[in-house]
């Protein structure tokens, strides 16, 4: 299935959750929070194809 | 060391296309050191009572204080000044919101005026104390150094005196989890013992409380997601290369695959310091406290200078 995190394509087995979306775009799972439509979900929440992701950084600041 | 995500998720089978907070209602964070999953109504209500225990526990606060809260605009001062407005509806305790002001042009003239937005409709009293005013000089002014160097201690000193200047009795400070960790983490890097002890008291001191000092940073960025709280989530100019970062990145990369490393890291500290009190003196230039002859602000200043 392909899904998009921050406008990026990913391609991914079905039954994938957000964990895998994050490692496979090399993202740190501790580093943001992911939203779909603009809804927080949390990180074990599997995918569907065709979502559209967001990232919310976590870090901030100085 | 716990055990890491992906194992949780084979072992539990928790990969589902929804999950459920134990209220009932759709969650949106798992809590991966715990496998356990929150809405955002049961998050928030457990900020909330961590930020009131930390306070009680370590009687951080009592009837009557003057509470000064050092607020940049960013979401961890924005969460602490909320709460402690919050709380100073059950507690008679008085609260007074300051900002410090490096001058840095398209970063801190940004948060400052989310901050002045917030305080309008909230009626804190607020006031703002520049490094332009206080040192004679503004980090855009810095050429040729490691600005976080200066800023830390400029900020460290300032915050002092402008608590002392609002006749604060406790200095509040939005330190998360995170930044504790961090700290630690680059002490133990830098093999400063003289940090991790408990902090020492002097009359020039006001007493600085960390009432965030328990919670994660991700739950406070939660926290001001589902609550609506105004901040500002642009990063310092000139953070790109300092230790804290590197820091941030390495307990992160473990906290991802040994969940629980961050609250691991602070019970080590507490170990370690339980009786150990540090000393200080007064600097012999500005009379502020020090731990050495002169301070590190005036020893920053006069190579400045010179």
């Amino acid at each position: 299935m392909k899904i998009a995190i921050d406008g990026k394509p990913i391609e991914l087995n079905d039954g994938s959750d957000v964990f895998d979306v994050l490692e496979a775009a090399k993202i740190n799972s501790e580093a943001v929070l992911v939203k779909r439509k603009n809804r927080l979900i949390p990180h074990d929440e599997q995918v569907k194809d065709g979502d559209q992701l967001e990232t919310v950084t976590v870090i901030s600041g100085g | 060391m716990g055990k890491t995500p992906r194992q949780i998720n084979k072992e539990q089978n928790t990969r589902a296309t929804s999950h459920a907070c134990k209220c009932g209602r759709e969650a949106i964070y798992l809590r991966v050191q715990e496998g356990a999953h929150y809405c955002g109504r049961c998050l928030s209500g457990q900020i909330e009572r961590n930020f009131e225990k930390t306070i009680s526990k370590e009687k951080m606060i009592k009837k009557g204080d003057v509470v000064a809260v050092g607020v940049s605009g960013g979401k961890d001062s924005m969460v602490l000044l909320y709460l402690m407005q919050k709380l100073s509806k059950k507690v008679p305790i008085k609260v007074v919101a300051i900002t410090i002001d490096e001058g840095i042009k398209g970063y801190r003239d940004r948060s400052i005026r989310v901050v002045k937005d917030f305080i309008n409709k909230t009626g804190i009293e607020h006031q703002t104390f520049s490094y332009k005013d206080e040192f004679d000089i503004s980090i855009d002014d810095l050429k040729d150094v490691k600005h976080c160097t200066y800023c830390g201690v400029f900020r460290r000193t300032l915050l002092n005196k402008a608590a002392r200047a609002v006749h604060a009795d406790k200095l509040a400070v939005g330190h998360n989890l995170d930044d504790e960790a961090q700290s630690i983490l680059m002490n133990v890097m830098r093999g400063d013992i003289k940090r991790m002890k408990n902090p020492a008291k002097d009359e020039k001191f006001v007493e600085r409380i960390k009432p965030l000092k328990n919670i994660l940073e991700k739950e406070l960025v939660i926290y001001v997601i589902v609550n609506s709280i105004p901040y500002f989530d642009g990063e310092c100019p000139n953070s790109y290369n300092n230790v804290r970062r590197d820091a941030q990145r390495m307990i992160n990369e473990f906290e991802s695959k040994y969940p629980g490393t961050k609250s691991q890291i602070i019970r080590f500290k507490r170990g370690i310091i339980s009786s150990n009190q540090g000393k200080i003196s007064h600097c012999i230039k500005c009379g502020e406290p020090a731990s050495h002859e002169i301070c590190k602000a005036c020893e920053l200043l006069a190579g400045l200078k010179q």
